[in-house]
């Protein structure tokens, strides 16, 4: 858990992840604003902003939550693998009778 | 015996005949007396109607409309800031703050209205919340829903009608008052519970608002008072002119949006319907593109908390290309 929010992919990730929140509430406000009227002057930037603005926001959101997740999915490999090296270290200097390289 | 079988017979056949005729002139027969049962307007020639005013009414824009979330999203009960009993219709920079509604009991007789005064005394006091009452530009309109009497609503105004819509002007004397000729609006009465006091004119340079009362049996004061004329009236137009149709007669009138009072919907210019014009005397309509392109000019954005976009931008981008190109292993 501790491992978890001490990521540091996360601020970055919340923050994609809220875009793409925002985006499906600006299409839901967009909707509210251009449904209680019948005014097509105001039903217009209410699709705008709010339908084509929300979507932007998604689309765009979910394509950088994804690439951030790729990046962090391979800061895990390598930080597993920098483990692995260091805990083969740690047997190699323990099995070693001298303790020193050769 | 048959002789009065004879004359009975007589009597329903003459009877019959004139009935037609006599129901024809406006008169029943049979009674004893002549019963005058209608009166064609026409023949009898106009006469003036004063509908009584029962109620009033204000409404305030609800706050929430200025916001994503909508009118009516959190229902808000009537607070007014002003006097109990005054009645209120204003407008400041660019929107409407008050609009005011007052019920009357027209009868049937308004279907056949042809003109009309509607003359309001104003409160010009400022504590009453009258602000620059000289400025004032009102639309009267129609409304077919019932008035509620309730002051500084922020939900459920009736709707109103403005298509088309009489302009009231403010008169200074003898008192201050303001007078309607609802010449415009005369026609259309049929049905009608009430009148819409809408600000003609939200120009975002301007404020004013007028206050009245509606004095009740038991106050005293200067009442409203509305008169129709009921009956034919010829309205003769000597100079048609080209600004009849999209001049400044018809800027003000707009067309209602609902709830939201805030919002300026520009006004689509109707041609008056009760002033009769000669086919020969018309003349082409030029419309005058600068009077209808001051409906279209909108100032300043219904959102104002746009404006942090921008901000809201210059913060993200750099911090998204950070997070996209920092190194996200862990420190050891």
């Amino acid at each position: 858990m501790r491992r978890a929010t001490s990521h540091p992919a996360l601020p970055s990730l919340l923050l994609f992840a809220g875009m793409v929140v925002a985006g499906f509430v600006a299409m839901a406000l967009g909707w509210r604003v251009a449904a209680r009227t019948l005014n097509v002057a105001g039903q217009v930037p209410a699709i705008i902003s709010g339908g084509l603005g929300g979507l932007v926001l998604v689309i765009i959101g979910t394509g950088l939550f994804v690439a951030q997740m790729g990046r962090a999915s391979g800061a895990e490999e390598r930080d597993s693998l920098h483990d692995v090296l260091d805990r083969t270290s740690e047997v190699i200097q323990v099995v070693r009778p001298d303790g020193g390289p050769r | 015996m048959r002789a009065g079988i004879r004359l009975a017979t007589a009597a329903f056949a003459i009877g019959v005949a004139i009935a037609p005729a006599a129901a024809a002139h406006g008169v029943a027969a049979g009674s004893g007396r002549a019963v005058k049962v209608f009166a064609h307007p026409a023949k009898s020639g106009p006469k003036v109607l004063h509908p009584l005013i029962t109620a009033g009414a204000w409404y305030q824009p609800d706050p929430l409309c200025a916001t994503p979330l909508g009118c009516g999203f959190i229902p808000l009960p009537a607070l007014s800031p002003y006097p109990k009993g005054t009645y209120h219709v204003g407008t400041a920079v660019g929107r409407q703050t008050a609009r005011a509604f007052i019920a009357v009991n027209l009868g049937p007789q308004a279907a056949n209205a042809s003109d009309g005064t509607l003359s309001i005394p104003l409160d010009t006091s400022l504590t009453d919340g009258s602000l620059d009452p000289q400025a004032a530009k009102v639309n009267v309109c129609v409304t077919y829903q019932a008035v509620v009497d309730v002051e500084g609503a922020f939900d459920n105004a009736p709707s109103a009608n403005c298509l088309p819509a009489a302009h009231a002007k403010y008169v200074a004397k003898p008192t201050p008052h303001l007078v309607a000729n609802l010449r415009r609006i005369a026609h259309g009465l049929s049905g009608v519970k009430g009148f819409a006091l809408l600000p003609a004119d939200a120009a975002p340079t301007t404020a004013w608002q007028i206050a009245f009362k509606l004095p009740t049996a038991s106050t005293s004061g200067p009442k409203p008072t509305l008169s129709l004329v009921i009956g034919a009236v010829h309205h003769v137009v000597s100079k048609p002119t080209k600004t009849h149709h999209a001049g400044k007669g018809d800027k003000g009138a707009q067309p209602d949006t609902g709830p939201d009072l805030g919002a300026g919907v520009p006004a689509p210019t109707l041609p008056s319907t009760t002033e009769t014009v000669p086919p020969s005397n018309q003349q082409p309509v030029i419309a005058q593109p600068t009077t209808r392109l001051r409906h279209l000019v909108t100032v300043g954005y219904q959102y104002p908390e746009v404006w942090l976009l921008p901000l809201a931008l210059i913060v993200l981008i750099p911090f998204t290309i950070r997070a996209l190109t920092k190194d996200l292993t862990r420190n050891r």
